[in-house]
């Protein structure tokens, strides 16, 4: 059985999964931050699309060379069909475990304000 | 036209030049989004300062991966290499194990060496603060030559403490002297006299009890934990406790902690501290802490942190030019100038710095052999791996062409080296244990030796360098061979290396031939003295050692008479002494009597030459040797001349039998010869045929104190030992003011004089023993080395009819060359040493051939063993595998 995902390994795969055959580190990158508000890094996109890489959950392929990038190529990134069943076996979790109670989530996250959460 | 925008130059440089993974796609997708999305959007000065945000985050995950990355692949490492090194070295277990035993011997012995001279020289002083502590010394001058390193008169040390210059200091000057408690001793201890101040100085407490008080009349001593431990049992109430210090009195009033040798040489093992009030009547040297004249004391000093060295010396110079004004005659030199101070911090060595260079050259002659034994272990381990590199080339070979990088492969060997060498380190330290243990009883008791951290990392470094230093020796050869070659089975090698393993394993077979040789020939000797007839009855006979000290030449001659005499009045009142007799040299202390040879008689022509022993009138009949003819000296007889003696049946066989009753003219006085007794050994070495004349002086009177340096008295077969601490007991409790005398049995007083040579003799034997087994490491090496090089030649012979002996002797002949040169080497060498140590050596006999037999045919019996396990694979090729690799 493979080894649950994280939160943000959830959101690279749901990333490469949006984005297709133009799944490559800076769109991918984009894709996140443009859709959750999250700032991150590109070090931080590729170290976590390497791990999954390592763990055989996306496959890549090595792209050409444009002048834009400074000379250097892409790196293209894949959903494996293991990789999907396990984005989706962690999503389906979440979602069972969220169901029903989402309208008293967010009644109660909105008590707390922009802010959010008590002290 | 407008050039592309290019990100922050020094952002995208670091991102490139950083070692991370993953960074030339990192680096790409930054510099696409910022010309194309982030650029056009933020503005310039925005747009940078995302570039930098993203390059720094960037770099720390990507850092972090990395360094996940390295931890991963050494994870991996010791998972493929190690496994495999462990795999590989449990496929060839003999010489797995013979390497690991070899390394650890080596090992073993010098980590044992390190721990010594760690603990001796470089361990600080088991005080608080030991960086603060520095020894001070006073300058002289000594046949004209100035000595900035001298020692300090004691009014001179009262001076340097009354000024304050040098901080707090104390006085110190350790002496041997007999020493003796209740049923311990007496016994030669040291004992170091010091200045009140001296504990308070070094901040040291004692852990019972209290340090030293000033007052001289009421003072004690504090003695050392191992002297408390060894000498007086561990005994719970110690405190209080007498002991006798040169026959005075001390009670015992403190323990020092565990570990604390005083400020002391690393020979010397502190017993007790004692105050120095007592000392010059203890010495009969009244003036020693008046005089300026007499330097006799070390200073040992506690400066406060931070007085640099310029202040110091600053200091100190003032405070010797204010003395020498004010003591001209014993502060300043011949020329005029003040004899320095000299404040050096203490470095454990405790001997004035000029004075070291022998400490040095004994360190160094140490450091020297022990690099010598490692290189001879890593020789004969190397060429074990290398043998063994030579079976594996096949090997090698298809992985080679399978594509693993010679780095790969060369990782691989070291790998197993170091695996290899990492069990032998632990074997090794486990026997340094081990060894310390052994080597403790004949190094000072005070001197903690343990396998401590420090040691530990040394230790281990001396593998990892080891594991280097062998384990190149395989890779090179994995490096070299050529894959065809190796395919095929054939090497066309030089035999350069062979050929060194065999000089240096025919030097190993020469040492432990000679070692072995030298070790029984001497304990042979030994045996033969122990058991060769004394002429004497040994039977209840005891020897009362005295502990003169200096006084029996003092000039206190009543003193000393008196001594005697009070000696003389407690044995003749002790019930169970049959006789007893005061005698110059007790029989069998010494190991020649060339030295004793005199003419006795100037009047005969030629004089009469024979072994003299000045004795009391009772000395014959208490050593029980039997009257031949004429009489015994008779106590309380007034003779006609000066002098009474006896001779013995070999002076008679020499110069005729006329002697009795003739008056030999001997030095000042006549000696009247009045009997003959049978023949007896006086030494150790000789076997009591030689002519030897005991000759009393006034036989109604006591001899002389100069003369007497022991009793020997006659008690009941059996009661030797009982008598022995009753009599020891009861002239303490007469001469409390004398060291008693150590009284033994003549057995034990025999062998406290062969003992020396007995532990050098097994010292011999045991390294000789070490030398073997590295000599049949190195020859068992040797002997793979040459059967995978000659395993084709002795495949296609097996082939041709040849018979499994005589493949196995093709290799196994090879082992004989080396060491029959070894054998004939040892045993020159061994006969060379012996006949030059003959007359150091009791029971000598260079002509004696047994113990070269016994060591040749040992080592040949080691060889031959070593041998085996080779010559049977010899005769276990395969000649159709042979022959199918042509």
């Amino acid at each position: 059985m493979s080894r649950s995902l994280g939160e943000f390994e959830q959101l690279l795969l749901f990333a490469v999964l949006q984005l297709g055959d133009e799944a490559y580190g800076a769109r991918i990158r984009r894709e996140i931050e443009e859709r959750t508000g999250r700032s991150v890094s590109a070090g931080a996109v590729y170290t976590g699309l390497d791990r999954l890489r390592s763990r055989e959950l996306v496959s890549t392929r090595e792209g050409g060379a444009t002048p834009v990038r400074g000379g250097r190529r892409k790196k293209f990134y894949r959903l494996e069909p293991a990789g999907a069943a396990s984005l989706k076996e962690t999503w389906e979790s979440v979602h069972e475990m969220a169901e029903g109670v989402l309208p008293r989530l967010r009644a109660l996250a909105d008590t707390a304000g922009p802010g959010g959460g008590r002290e | 036209m407008k050039g592309r925008p290019t990100p922050p130059r020094l952002a995208s440089a670091l991102l490139r030049w950083l070692p991370l993974p993953g960074r030339e796609f990192v680096l790409g997708d930054l510099q696409e989004e910022y010309a194309s999305v982030v650029l056009p959007e933020r503005g310039r000065l925005r747009a940078d300062l995302w570039f930098w945000s993203q390059a720094l985050r960037s770099i720390l995950s990507l850092g972090h991966a990395g360094l996940a990355e390295t931890v991963r692949s050494a994870a991996d490492w010791v998972r493929t290499d190690v496994r495999y090194g462990v795999r590989q070295l449990r496929r060839a277990p003999l010489t797995s194990a013979v390497a690991v035993l070899t390394l650890a011997l080596g090992l073993a012995v010098t980590v044992s060496a390190v721990a010594v001279v760690d603990t001796a020289y470089f361990e600080p002083l088991p005080v608080p603060d030991p960086e603060e502590i520095h020894a001070v010394y006073t300058g002289n001058t000594f046949g004209g030559e100035p000595r900035p390193f001298g020692r300090t008169s004691y009014p001179d040390f009262l001076d340097y403490r009354a000024s304050g210059s040098l901080g707090e200091i104390a006085a110190h000057w350790v002496r041997a002297l007999a020493v003796s408690s209740g049923d311990f001793g007496p016994a030669e201890r040291s004992v170091q006299f010091v200045s009140p101040d001296y504990f308070d100085v070094l901040r040291v407490d004692p852990v019972r009890g209290r340090a030293l008080a000033s007052d001289g009349a009421t003072a004690g001593v504090v003695i050392s934990h191992h002297a408390w431990q060894r000498d007086l049992g561990g005994d719970p109430d110690v405190l209080g406790r007498q002991v006798w210090i040169r026959g005075r009195t001390f009670p015992i009033v403190g323990i020092a902690p565990a570990g604390f040798r005083g400020t002391v040489d690393q020979e010397t093992d502190v017993f007790a501290w004692a105050p120095l009030d007592p000392l010059p009547d203890l010495l009969n040297l009244s003036d020693l802490l008046t005089s300026r004249d007499l330097r006799n004391f070390s200073v040992v000093a506690r400066l406060p942190a931070g007085v640099d060295d310029e202040s110091m010396r600053e200091r100190a110079n003032a405070l010797a030019g204010r003395l020498a004004r004010a003591f001209p005659e014993s502060r300043t030199a011949q020329d005029g100038r003040p004899h320095g101070i000299t404040v050096r911090p203490w470095d454990g060595f405790a001997t004035s710095p000029t004075a070291r260079g022998e400490t040095y050259a004994v360190l160094g002659g140490l450091g020297l052999l022990l690099m010598l034994l490692l290189a001879v272990v890593c020789t004969n381990v190397a060429g074990l791996l290398t043998a063994r590199a030579l079976e594996r080339s096949h090997e090698m070979a298809v992985r080679q062409s399978l594509g693993a990088s010679r780095i790969r492969l060369s990782r691989q060997l070291l790998s197993e080296s170091l695996i290899l060498a990492l069990f032998a380190g632990g074997l090794g330290l486990l026997c340094a244990k081990w060894l310390l243990g052994i080597g403790a009883v004949y190094l000072p008791a005070s001197l903690d030796l343990a396998v401590d951290g420090r040691v530990m990392v040394a230790g281990l470094a001396i593998t990892v360098g080891c594991a280097l230093a062998f384990g190149l020796a395989p890779v090179a050869q994995s490096l070299r061979g050529d894959l065809r070659s190796s395919f095929s089975g054939t090497y066309r090698r030089s035999g350069r290396r062979s050929r060194l393993l065999s000089v240096v394993i025919a030097v190993q077979v020469a040492a432990s031939v000679c070692l072995l040789a030298l070790g029984v020939s001497s304990l042979r000797g030994l045996r033969s003295v122990e058991d060769a007839p004394t002429g004497f009855d040994t039977d209840g006979l005891l020897v009362a050692s005295l502990h003169w000290s200096g006084l029996r030449y003092s000039t206190d001659t009543l003193r000393s008479a008196n001594y005697i005499e009070r000696l003389r009045g407690a044995l003749a009142e002790s019930p169970g002494v049959e006789s007893f007799s005061a005698v110059e040299r007790p029989p069998l202390s010494d190991l020649h009597s060339d030295h004793e040879w005199k003419v006795v008689d100037r009047s005969s022509s030629p004089p009469l030459e024979a072994i003299q022993t000045h004795v009391g009138p009772d000395y014959i009949r208490t050593m029980g040797i039997p009257l031949l003819r004429g009489r015994l000296p008779r106590r309380g007889a007034l003779p006609e001349v000066a002098c009474v003696g006896v001779v013995n049946r070999a002076f008679i066989d020499r110069y005729g039998p006329g002697i009795v009753g003739r008056v030999l003219e001997w030095r000042a006085c006549s000696v009247e010869v009045v009997g003959v007794v049978d023949n007896a050994r006086s030494y150790l070495a000789e076997d009591g045929s030689e002519p030897h004349l005991y000759w009393t002086s006034h036989p109604g009177r006591p001899m002389s104190t100069m003369s007497t340096s022991a009793f020997v008295i006659r008690v009941a077969p059996g009661s030797e030992n009982v008598m022995a601490r009753t009599l020891v007991r009861r002239l303490a409790e007469r001469t409390p003011d004398f060291a008693p005398p150590t009284i033994q049995p003549l057995d034990d007083f025999v062998g406290t004089r062969t003992r020396p040579q007995q532990t050098i003799s097994r010292i011999a034997l045991w390294i000789g023993g070490v030398e073997l087994v590295l000599a049949a490491a190195g020859l068992y090496a040797l002997l793979l080395h040459v059967l995978a090089r000659r395993r084709h030649e002795i495949g296609v012979r097996l082939a041709l009819g040849a018979g499994v002996a005589e493949a196995g002797w093709t290799v196994a002949r090879r082992a004989l060359r080396s060491t029959i040169a070894g054998v004939v080497l040892g045993v020159g060498a061994g006969g060379a040493m012996l006949t030059v140590a003959a007359p150091f050596v009791i029971g000598s006999a260079p002509a004696d051939f047994v113990p070269y037999v016994i060591a040749a045919s040992t080592v040949m019996l080691v060889v031959a063993a070593a041998s085996v396990s080779p010559a049977l694979r010899a005769g276990r090729v395969q000649p159709a595998a042979e022959l199918r690799a042509d």
